[in-house]
């Protein structure tokens, strides 16, 4: 119905569009919100061209012109090389195929394995099939890492010859990087779920790519879900779902059996072992693997999967010290080891090091080899070339929320079949490899499931529900989804939302519940934010959930532990984590963002950055919804964190804990018993904590708490703490008596 | 033993002693007044029936189990009991259409429940656990082989005490045929005994050696002279084969089928002569038990010596009765 090519300009709007614009000169990313006239498209005369009626001939006249038609710049050296490089990749060899399919068809799956060029040169044979300069709607490219956004986008922008966040962009939350003149878009899927919140029939776009949807992850899911109902109203929409993995027949089913175009990649063949037994001690035969690859087998770099940080940290100590054992022992045999860690929560500087080459050989010794031991990031999102060997024990760390105790696990379980051969095909990227299993034939076939379970059914819906609510998804028992998540899981997403006031009884949204939707946070910090300003702190409360959508800012390196703490106790506060955070934030401001000032206090100066630049964002959102930004009357006063704490039970009120008598936490409702972080910076139990996340490791923690009073529970949340129909606990009795005692006091 | 009745005196004197009437009756008196009127405690009268009330009454005291426990049982009530119809969530899902027991989505595909949290706390490689199920389930359809195993072990266990007293007793005999061997030496060669099979194994060797290599057809009349002197000394039943055919020592054949001892170990019998004289049956290829029977009672009977005393005895009668007897076992009360 909405012929989306009349809609010939794009309108400026953004989430953030109507703020007015602080000196946006002086962020780079804010520069589409720069009134500077008219976009620079270019004529550039491709008179030829039709809008999806190109043929590779075309494209590869433009492409080896003189001038770049996107900016009307005279192509350089660089992009010339990169051309040459380009044309080599895979992919190009089916460009015209590609292009046959893409006017036939609205949707369709193309799978292409890792090295077949998909992910930069798909969007660009779109961009010369299109010429968005001319229709004035782009091409999103959705991923679902920011960090594979923002550098896709730059290999892009190079490649195309453009400046980065010109022609080619990127937006991920909290930081936009497009203008006016963007035609391609990379963005994380997340982002482009919240433009549809703005915009329903994602009507910017004229095609949509969505890149590696076999990682399932809940944001692809549901935009598979709502792209599907849009083809049905906007027949010009295209659509390209692009998966890593053969596994695509679940997608062409899905979209009404959409043709599939294959690309092969640039592939090795990889020999796999099976261990004739199964193992008693997955961590010992690994390091033991890796010892016998490296003193039986051929030069070539090792990785090794495991699970978590300490498990890595031990591994790497061991292999390093038996290595240079071996070493020492037969020098003539055994060649130097590197041995690397990566996880996650290394600093970057660190995991930098796993592209560092191997160890040279020493005169009259055998090459030298890397040997990285890595989380299963290395299966997907990192590739590390000169991998010739993988170890695969079979375990990673998966993430499971579980709705009946409320609970987000990160516990060791065997992986699936498809991420086996993931990580088997590692060891193929340069040349012939070997995948070692540390399991036998028979447990890959009967113990292992086939596919990962997709992140919809191992997550928390809150902020998903409200979205689709928002999106006007009133049936959330009958949506399309993929894969279905358990209906206790959508039960507590409705329930939370509900007491947080977003979604009435029915399951409509409330007032309270579209402003909520506008902010992309967890629906109980929007809730905080939201109301923070009733309790004169929403200065405050916007610099803690800046800093709790930042990673973990406390470096703590492993043998500076002592020193670190120190230092991260200089910003201890006696009231709970919240405040410290809050502490180190306008610590981190006051030094005027000193990258050496956070260095002495172990402080990561990225994260703290990131942080600024998040609450920069949510500022801008508080004006917009007219919102005030008011500090509390004594900033000195005894008052002050009081404020603070009680805005903070006003979103957090399913997040508290009871200690019990006998002198352990009892989560509210649910009576799971936790403990204290060891992070936490709390030095007394208070009676009543809130906390920012429980999570079940092998021991139950909850993270991030800070001390709250009992009666706001009562004030801030009657609903919830309703006594009549709460279940029979310590907590219960407390709060019962305390609830008399206000009565009385009333009366 | 006196003192151990005494011991257990004690014992009872310092604890009370728990079946006595005098304590059963103070303990109903107990419970009576502990439970004030409560009819439950009426007829309390056995240990664990009291030990029972007691940890009831500890628990409504509030008394701790482990931690670790408590988190657990806990931990597995939240997660095995579902969400309730009385919860707003639920209803709210209900309004949307949504009934007990069925999955979302379109087709309705989706889970029914929660993806099952398990906590993995050991390194067990993939596979392990199944392969042990399997392993269980098997072992678990051969009860009776498990019987039969069971069955066997008891036998090997009895086997290998049977194996060790035998062990142990061989050693002994060795020891004592080896000094009734060497007694055997010192009392012939006192007596002018030239050779005799029971001197010390290396002795005998050694004398056949030299006799095989100098080949006297003369000395033949001699030595059977001297043999058929020796052989009046011990022509017993038990050693009925001693012929004058063989130089030198004294040959004899034994009846090994029907002397062969109950409890002997047959792998027991070959040592460094046996290869020496492989033709007839030689003293030496007998079991070390027989070897000591036969050198013990030649010594008792020609030199009332016994090995286990250690003394020459004047004659019969004072050998027998200062002597317990002849075998070891008859010493051992000593």
């Amino acid at each position: 119905m909405s012929d989306a090519t009349k809609k010939r300009k794009r309108s400026s709007e953004s989430p953030a569009a109507p703020a007015p614009a602080p000196a946006p000169a002086a962020n780079p990313y804010l520069a589409h919100m720069q009134a500077d006239g008219p976009a620079r498209a270019v004529p550039a005369g491709p008179g030829a061209l039709k809008f999806r009626e190109t043929t590779v001939k075309q494209a590869e006249d433009l492409e080896e012109g003189s001038t770049n038609p996107f900016t009307g710049e005279a192509f350089s050296e660089q992009y010339r090389r990169i051309l040459k490089q380009r044309r080599n990749l895979p992919v190009h060899k089916q460009r015209e195929e590609f292009l046959k399919l893409m006017h036939k068809n609205q949707v369709l799956v193309l799978v292409g394995e890792t090295g077949s060029g998909k992910t930069t040169q798909i969007p660009q044979f779109l961009v010369y099939d299109e010429q968005p300069q001319q229709t004035g709607m782009m091409i999103a490219c959705t991923q679902p890492r920011r960090v594979a956004a923002m550098s896709v986008a730059k290999r892009v922008a190079d490649e195309m010859d453009v400046k980065l966040g010109q022609q080619v962009g990127y937006s991920i939350r909290f930081e936009d990087c497009t203008s006016q003149s963007t035609l391609l878009k990379y963005m994380t899927d997340g982002m482009l779920l919240r433009e549809a919140m703005i915009d329903p029939q994602l009507s910017r776009y004229s095609t949509i790519i969505l890149d590696e949807a076999h990682e399932r992850t809940l944001a692809t899911d549901i935009l598979m879900g709502l792209i599907k109902r849009i083809c049905r109203s906007r027949p010009d929409l295209k659509v390209v779902v692009m998966s890593a993995t053969l596994d695509a027949e679940k997608f062409q089913k899905y979209f009404d059996n959409a043709p599939l175009m294959v690309v092969p990649g640039r592939k090795f063949p990889v020999e796999i072992y099976y261990t004739p037994e199964p193992e008693r001690d997955y961590l010992e035969a690994s390091i033991r693997t890796v010892l016998q690859i490296h003193t039986c087998e051929d030069p070539g770099d090792i990785l090794l999967f495991l699970t978590g940080e300490e498990e890595i940290e031990e591994a790497c100590r061991k292999i390093k010290a038996e290595a240079d054992a071996l070493a020492a022992s037969a020098p003539s045999q055994v060649g130097d080891v590197k041995v690397v860690p990566l996880y996650s929560s290394l600093p970057p500087a660190q995991q930098q090091r796993i592209f560092e080459d191997a160890p040279p050989a020493r005169p009259g010794r055998p090459a030298g080899r890397k040997i990285v031991v890595s989380t299963n990031i290395a299966e997907t999102s990192l590739t590390i070339d000169g991998i010739v060997y993988v170890i695969d024990p079979g375990f990673s760390k998966q993430n499971v929320y579980n709705p009946r105790i409320r609970v987000s696990s990160l516990l060791v379980s065997p992986i699936s079949k498809a991420s086996a051969q993931q990580r088997a095909g590692r060891a193929g990227r340069t040349r012939p490899g070997k995948c070692f299993r540390l399991y036998t034939e028979k447990a890959f076939m009967k113990d292992l499931q086939e596919q990962t379970y997709p992140e919809i059914l191992r997550s928390e819906l809150g902020s998903i529900v409200l979205q689709l609510k928002k999106l006007k998804v009133d049936d959330l028992v009958h949506f399309d989804f993929m894969d279905a998540p358990a209906p206790e899981t959508m039960m507590r997403a409705l329930e939370q939302l509900n007491y947080l006031g977003a979604l009435d009884d029915e399951g409509d949204l409330t007032k309270l519940g579209e402003i909520m939707a506008e902010f992309p946070l967890e629906p109980q910090l929007s809730k905080m934010v939201i109301t923070s300003p009733r309790f004169k702190c929403s200065n405050e409360m916007v610099s803690i959930i800046a800093m709790l959508s930042a990673p973990n800012p406390f470096m703590r390196p492993n043998d500076q532990r002592k020193q670190a703490d120190a230092a991260k106790s200089q910003f201890d506060d006696a009231q709970g984590d919240h405040l410290t955070l809050l502490h180190v934030y306008n610590a981190f401001v006051e030094n005027e963002e000193s990258p050496k000032w956070c260095f002495n206090n172990y402080l990561n100066a990225r994260v703290l950055k990131g942080a600024v630049n998040i609450r920069r964002q949510l500022v801008r959102l508080m004006n917009r919804l007219n919102l005030p930004m008011v500090s509390p009357d004594a900033p000195d006063g005894p008052n002050y964190d009081r404020a603070i704490r009680k805005a903070l039970t006003a979103g957090n009120f399913m997040h508290v804990a009871h200690l019990e008598k006998n002198g352990l936490y009892l989560t509210s409702k649910d009576n799971q018993v936790v403990m204290l972080h060891p992070s936490c910076c709390l030095a007394s139990k208070p009676e009543w904590v809130t906390y920012h996340e429980y999570v079940l490791t092998k021991k139950n923690y909850v993270r991030t708490c800070t001390a709250i009073s009992p009666e706001w529970l009562l004030e801030l949340a009657p609903e919830y703490y309703d006594l009549d129909n709460f279940p029979e606990c310590e907590s219960k009795r407390v709060l019962k008596r305390l609830q008399a005692k206000r009565q009385s006091g009333r009366k | 033993m006196p003192g151990g009745d005494s011991g257990a005196g004690d014992g009872a004197d310092e604890a009370e002693d728990f079946m006595s009437d005098a304590f059963l009756a103070s303990l109903e008196a107990q419970a009576a007044a502990g439970s004030g009127s409560g009819s439950r405690s009426r007829g309390v009268t056995t240990y664990s029936q009291l030990r029972k009330q007691t940890v009831a009454k500890q628990r409504e005291r509030g008394y701790n189990k482990p931690l670790q426990e408590q988190v657990r049982e806990k931990l597995d009530d939240g997660l095995n009991s579902a969400i309730p119809e009385t919860n707003i969530g639920f209803q709210m899902l209900a309004k949307m259409g949504y009934k007990k027991g069925e999955a979302l989505g379109a087709s309705q595909q989706g889970l029914t429940e929660p993806i099952k949290v398990t906590i993995k706390s050991d390194k067990l490689g993939v596979g392990v656990e199944s392969e042990r199920d399997a392993d269980s389930r098997k072992r678990a359809r051969t009860a009776e082989e498990l019987a039969r195993l069971d069955a066997e072990h008891e036998r090997a266990r009895h086997d290998f005490r049977g194996k060790m007293n035998q062990r142990f007793g061989d050693r002994r005999v060795e020891s004592d045929l080896h000094k009734a061997r060497a007694a055997c030496q010192t009392m012939d060669e006192r007596a002018g005994v030239a050779m005799h099979a029971f001197w010390p194994a290396h002795v005998v060797a050694h004398a056949k050696e030299a006799e095989a290599a100098a080949a006297a057809a003369a000395e033949v009349a001699a030595a059977a002279a001297d043999a058929s002197s020796a052989d009046d000394s011990y022509g017993q039943d038990e050693i009925p084969g001693a012929t004058a055919s063989e130089p030198g020592i004294h040959p004899f054949v034994v009846d090994v089928e029907g002397e062969k001892p109950e409890d002997g170990p047959a792998g027991d019998s070959g040592h460094e002569s046996a290869d020496a004289d492989q033709v007839e049956p030689d003293f030496e290829d007998l079991e070390k038990a027989e070897q000591l029977r036969q050198v013990n009672a030649y010594l008792r009977e020609r030199y009332f010596y016994c090995v286990w005393c250690g003394a020459v005895f004047a004659d019969a009668d004072e050998m027998a009765q200062e002597c317990p007897g002849d075998t070891a076992d008859d010493h051992e009360e000593l």
